[in-house]
């Protein structure tokens, strides 16, 4: 179920009377069949994969725990890497490789017959692996010790709040918080509530009133006059970015009125001068998962600069297809690891013209800011187009000038309710720093009461209730 | 931050749940009537023909054909009436004949009616269909209809009177609040994007559809029982997007057959591309154009 859906208005409620009439371990059972539930609600046969999995992680956690000899360690780690992959490889990426290798062979005029499996892709498939696989990996490593309840660590693999688009919780996060019954606090309440609020906001408000624009745009970009390409791009930045970091905000939330904590995902992400710090500020669950488990495994920045630009480019090509299976999602891997080898050639070039004089200049911050929003513009066609022809058509589009005056917008309402909704978002988000509405609302009632109105009539007024599904879903 | 006001008592808790709530609604209750007040002065065309304010001799209706086909001024100027477009993009047949009939009953009735005929989309659109909830207290057909096609939607706007007012035509309504939307409407000229498309335009299939003609056949019979005058047309379409369409002339047919009048087939009436905005749609020359076609073949 969809948290925008009236099913989960209904569920949540019940739900929470389920969770704070009960402790213990019973407490941890109503999370647990609430969450397979919700995550059931989609469709039934989805829960035996995600309880495989579950299994597949707490048997070979034990196993890894209670081992001694390196050896067997690394064979239990393994184990726990093909399961986990292989599922994740068999349901998402299987006809993808298929596919690319019928391609290529007929490509030099062979033909290639290579089963396909026609399976739907399970909602948040690519979330819970992560999650499952952090965890082997963190007690393999010896940062975590095993899970001896088979409950506990189903509820910490099966959430509900963040199960199928993050944030991805790591092991060491969230099971300790497992341990402790959490009772209803007001605080808690009070600060869950406005980050739920202001995800509804995000994701009804923002996101939603954007798509159509940028739907039209995408599907015949032949079609479109230059300006509303350009338009149609930014928007979907900031559509992608509410929408996800919405949800986000709703799974915080939630989990933050029923007492447990959840790191951040999002932490205004355009405001970033820099590749490295948009990634320190964009899917920050995603991207810290890959910088300790891939990343630095790999070598990180400690074999010399060559390396160091590989493992940059192949973390980044990996991140872009954990997103999706197709292609456009690589080359949107790819221009990001570009983007960051790209920015550190550039630094080192900079430190030795003047360092830190420039680098903390405003003008000159501001105009990194503007530079690394717009190559992310450029990234986000490949994300968001259906093939590599429609990214090519919408480049195309844009970068052949025809119609660039305001007058030559289609379809004019909306870009201009779109327009006025990120210059509105982008105030708030330039503002919070020193409104902090989180704090404020615990100290002073009546900025309490005029937060939460305020949200309330936004969404009510502009909010599109159309149960469309949230985009990260899908990976 | 200190936590000097910080509400510790279950009461002062439950008494700020409930100023929430109660500014909430009282808010929504103020608003919602600005809006309201909005819907009532503004200029564009739909809230103006839902609210009585759009007397006219000559109505034009259809789907954005309609509104991108006449040239209104010529049209006022040559005959001496007063005419208004009451096109709308995407237009379904279900709601074309709520929106004419709330218009004939809010407004003096009109000499002429000109109906552009193209194919409408059969499948019912919720979100098209939700535009109109502003005008639902206005007219008693589209309320209707609203209540039995979007009873959840209705049901919710019951509750949050603002949730009306956050559509696109609402929007519109504000944008145009002091002058007609019209002229913007057919404002358009053919892109170089959008002329490029026309090869690239798929092909179109004008298959038999019942509910398109029963609307059409129930739209004329209504107009003509309040005497009005109805001329039904097929406007122009460009000759490369023609060429591709499968069944044009026996869907013109069929509109004939099943509303008992002849269809006036424009269809083929312009092929140069100057006067097209995209494959469908006229731009101001083509309008001028096809508005002259159409007065002198009229013998108006």
């Amino acid at each position: 179920m969809y948290f925008n859906s009236l099913v989960f208005f209904a569920f949540l409620p019940l739900f929470l009377i389920c969770f704070f009439s009960t402790r213990g371990q019973v407490r941890l059972l109503v999370s647990l069949i609430g969450s397979y539930v919700f995550y059931g609600w989609w469709d039934v046969r989805f829960l035996s994969l995600i309880l495989l999995s579950t299994m597949i992680d707490y048997f070979i956690g034990l196993r890894l725990g209670s081992a001694e000899n390196p050896n067997v360690r690394r064979k239990w780690l393994w184990a726990s890497l093909i399961s986990n992959l292989g599922i994740l490889f068999a349901f998402k990426y299987f006809n993808f490789f298929r596919d690319s290798l019928v391609d290529a062979f007929a490509s030099v005029g062979m033909q290639l017959d290579a089963p396909t499996i026609n399976i739907i892709v399970p909602v948040g498939i690519s979330f819970y692996t992560f999650q499952t696989l952090s965890y082997t990996i963190d007690i393999y490593l010896k940062h975590i010790r095993a899970e001896p309840s088979f409950l506990r660590f189903a509820v910490f693999v099966s959430f509900f709040p963040q199960l199928v688009a993050g944030p991805i919780v790591r092991a060491s996060d969230f099971l300790p918080q497992l341990y402790r019954d959490r009772p209803l606090l007001w605080r808690n309440c009070v600060t869950g509530g406005t980050q739920i609020m202001m995800g509804f906001v995000k994701k009804c408000v923002i996101a939603d009133s954007l798509a159509p624009f940028i739907d039209v745009a995408f599907e015949n970009p032949e079609a479109r006059t230059s300006i509303t390409l350009i338009l149609a791009v930014i928007f979907y930045a900031f559509q992608i970015y509410c929408d996800f970091s919405g949800y986000s905000d709703i799974a915080i939330g939630m989990a933050r009125v029923m007492g447990y904590h959840f790191p951040s995902n999002f932490r205004r992400p355009y405001f970033a001068d820099s590749f490295s710090e948009f990634w320190q500020r964009w899917h920050i669950s995603l991207s810290s998962w890959l910088r300790d488990y891939l990343y630095i495994p790999l070598g990180g920045n400690r074999k010399g600069k060559t390396r160091t630009y590989i493992n940059l480019m192949l973390t980044m090509l990996i991140g872009g297809l954990w997103h999706g299976a197709a292609w456009t999602f690589v080359i949107w891997g790819g221009l990001h690891g570009l983007y960051l080898v790209l920015q550190r050639l550039l630094s080192a070039g900079i430190v030795k013209l003047g360092g830190g004089r420039i680098n903390n200049n405003i003008v000159f911050r501001f105009a990194c800011g503007i530079c690394v929003f717009s190559l992310v513009c450029l990234a986000w066609i490949f994300f968001r187009a259906q093939s590599l022809e429609g990214a090519v058509a919408m480049i195309t589009g844009i970068f052949r000038f025809h119609g660039m005056t305001p007058g030559a917008v289609q379809n004019q309402v909306i870009a201009f309710k779109g327009i006025a909704l990120i210059l509105g978002l982008v105030a708030c988000e330039a503002a919070s720093g020193w409104i902090r509405p989180q704090a404020r609302c615990l100290v002073s009632p009546i900025f309490m009461v005029a937060y939460f109105v305020t949200l309330a009539w936004i969404i009510v007024w502009f909010g599109m209730f159309d149960n469309s599904p949230f985009i990260y879903f899908q990976f | 931050m200190k936590l000097g006001n910080y509400p510790k008592s279950f009461g002062r808790r439950l008494g700020l749940l409930v100023a929430i709530a109660s500014l909430f609604f009282v808010g929504d209750r103020c608003f919602a009537w600005l809006c309201d007040q909005a819907t009532k002065t503004s200029q564009a065309r739909l809230p103006k023909a839902y609210t009585g304010r759009m007397n006219c001799d000559v109505v034009i209706l259809g789907n954005s054909r309609a509104i991108k086909s006449f040239d209104l001024p010529q049209l006022e100027q040559k005959l001496s009436v007063t005419v208004a477009n009451l096109g709308v993009n995407g237009m379904r047949p279900a709601l074309l004949n709520a929106v004419a009939l709330d218009f004939l009953a809010a407004n003096a009735k009109p000499k002429f009616c000109f109906i552009e005929v193209s194919y409408l989309k059969n499948d019912w659109d919720d979100a098209l269909a939700a535009e109109f909830i502003p005008y639902a207290s206005y007219g008693k057909h589209t309320n209707e209809l609203l209540w039995e096609r979007l009873p959840k939607h209705m049901i919710a706007d019951q509750i949050f009177h603002l949730r009306r007012f956050g559509g696109q035509q609402f929007f519109r309504s504000l944008t145009f609040l002091k002058k007609s939307d019209q002229e913007e409407a057919s404002k358009r000229s053919m892109t170089a994007a959008a002329e490029a498309a026309l090869d690239s335009s798929p092909e179109a299939v004008y298959a038999s559809s019942k509910e398109t003609l029963a609307a059409f056949a129930a739209l004329v019979a209504t107009l003509e029982q309040s005497d009005v005058k109805v001329t039904l047309i097929f406007a122009p379409i460009q000759e490369t997007f023609r060429n591709k369409i499968a069944g044009l002339p026996e869907w013109i047919q069929q509109v004939a057959a099943a509303t008992n009048h002849s269809v006036r087939d424009y269809s083929a009436g312009l092929s140069d591309r100057k006067f097209f905005a995209d494959s469908v749609h006229l731009n101001q020359d083509g309008q001028t154009m096809f508005t002259e076609m159409l007065l002198k073949d009229s013998g108006l």
